[in-house]
């Protein structure tokens, strides 16, 4: 059986997208029957109609147990820490951190659609994760070390409390794709160099390089939001005097992350190099196929922003 | 090798379907555990009573913040306090309530007898009553409670409790369902909302 042969390709592309249109379809949020509940997961699980519904219903339900048993160990480290115990909170903040970035937010599509549009390699996928994370998780401890934060203001009224923050990063955002619909452009208007079968034009080779800062920059930008299950975590830890080690579990928690953003960075760039095999190999297209998916990311990156600025003010 | 070949496009296309299933999942920081109560009177409905149990992270923080002589519990300065901040902006607190009271939209203006009190187990309650001002007899009403932008999870209990006065004369049933009319903001999902019936 050839792997490689074009039906391979069109049946598991189709499949994915079959898999995505299961994913993006309708699903429900679980009821509680007292905090403790069993029944919790039967109903979530009950009530989903896809496979995908119950996996992504887990998820919810893991991370609200995770999130649950946090405060036990933030607890456990005041009573008296050992080795273990620091341990084991450090890895649980770590678990919710990769768990808490499966939910919307947290730079996942701005990373997916960079890399699955841009040829990049699996090291810039761990800086642009580290990158995200680590201002994304800054942003909560200069608030907590440096503000008077009102938390139950902030909970129920996020979007003005951080207005000044949130405006700032998806400007940012949108200078960031602005400048890549730019540099598209001059790159469509560059003469290619068709005759040579791969891909090449006048002033590639310059932009490779600069093209490495805007991955990192927009996933800088995005993360300028401060992350608010950090700063719970941070104004928890404090309550309970351990403040020192809650910067450390946030810490870890970044870590998480990282981790998952990674993740989700390698299946993309492994995509991008996929189909990029597949499509831009081909001789007669190399150079319209590419400046095509440039356009694509650069404008979809362009819209998401612009969506994120619409969403502040609607 | 094949074999191998085979994972990649395995992990490819897993790879794919995962980028997009993060989209439409919840994102909350705070859970809200939420109970309803609706009296019944001759008229027919009459009050909504709310309670918010906040997760204990939460709570916590919102210990920190409120309880200002930090005694552990809400005195009733604090507690106005708290109800001031919470309540006094209606286009803070409208957005997590959702009334369709026999076609009618209906939004909240007024929230009575507000209480604030730490639980045994150190978690933060709210309890509250909305004034429902109207005449609700026999019918199909929808209230819920759900975050657009899913920062909280307002997780609601199975059913709505009914406590009918002597003279009332309707009797009501509630089903937690899915409202395909109400579209969450962020990713397209739809929130849950009871259905109420009233005969």
């Amino acid at each position: 059986m050839n792997f490689n042969s074009l039906f391979f390709n069109v049946f598991f592309c189709a499949l994915s997208l079959v898999l995505m249109g299961f994913s993006l379809s309708d699903r429900v949020s679980t009821a509680h029957e007292g905090r403790d509940s069993v029944h919790f997961d039967e109903v979530s699980q009950e009530r989903s109609v896809h496979v995908l519904d119950i996996a992504a219903e887990k998820i919810k339900v893991i991370q609200e147990k995770v999130h649950r048993e946090l405060p036990k160990y933030i607890k456990a480290l005041k009573s008296g820490e050992s080795v273990w115990q620091v341990l084991i909170s450090f890895t649980v903040a770590f678990l919710y951190g990769v768990v808490h970035t499966l939910g919307p937010g947290h730079a996942k599509t701005i990373v997916s659609t960079y890399f699955l549009t841009h040829k990049s390699s699996y090291f810039k996928g761990i800086l642009l994760g580290l990158s995200f994370s680590i201002t994304h998780v800054s942003g909560s401890i200069i608030l907590v070390f440096l503000t008077n934060i009102s938390l139950k203001t902030l909970i129920f009224n996020s979007d003005t409390q951080l207005f000044v923050v949130k405006f700032v990063s998806y400007v940012a955002l949108l200078v960031v794709s602005l400048f890549m619909v730019i540099r598209a452009f001059r790159h469509a208007f560059s003469p290619a160099l068709e005759e040579t079968g791969a891909h090449s034009c006048m002033h590639c080779a310059v932009r490779e390089k600069k093209k490495d800062k805007e991955g990192a920059l927009l996933t800088f930008s995005a993360g300028l939001v401060p992350c608010t299950g950090s700063l719970i975590i941070l104004l928890y830890a404090m309550a309970h005097d351990v403040l020192v080690y809650g910067v450390l579990m946030v810490l870890f928690l970044a870590l998480g992350m990282s981790f998952t953003l990674i993740g989700i960075g390698f299946c993309a760039i492994f995509a991008q190099r996929r189909y990029s095999d597949l499509l831009v190999g081909r001789k007669a297209y190399s150079h319209k196929v590419k400046i095509a998916i440039e356009f694509v990311g650069a404008f979809l990156l362009l819209a998401l922003s612009l969506l994120f600025l619409y969403s502040l003010y609607s | 090798m094949k074999y191998f070949k085979f994972f990649k496009y395995i992990s490819f296309v897993s790879g794919l379907s995962f980028f997009y299933i993060p989209l439409v999942l919840a994102h909350p920081h705070v859970w809200v555990y939420t109970d309803l109560t609706v009296f019944l009177n001759e008229k027919g409905f009459d009050t909504l009573q709310v309670q918010w149990n906040f997760d204990e992270m939460y709570s916590t923080a919102l210990l920190m913040e409120s309880d200002t002589n930090h005694d552990g519990y809400f005195d009733k300065a604090e507690s106005n306090q708290l109800f001031k901040d919470v309540f006094s902006d209606l286009k803070m607190i409208q957005p997590f309530m959702y009334f369709d009271l026999g076609g009618q939209r209906f939004s909240p203006k007024k929230f009575e007898n507000f209480k604030a009190w730490v639980g045994e187990d150190g978690s933060v309650y709210y309890r509250f009553l909305i004034p429902l001002g109207g005449d609700y007899g026999g019918g199909d009403y929808r209230i819920g409670f759900f975050d657009p932008s899913q920062y909280i999870s307002f997780e609601q209990g199975l059913e709505i409790e009914f406590i009918s006065e002597e003279k009332a004369q309707i009797h009501c049933v509630s089903e937690l369902y899915k409202e395909k009319k109400v579209t969450l903001s962020y990713d397209g999902a739809h929130p849950e909302i009871y259905k109420i019936v009233c005969e």
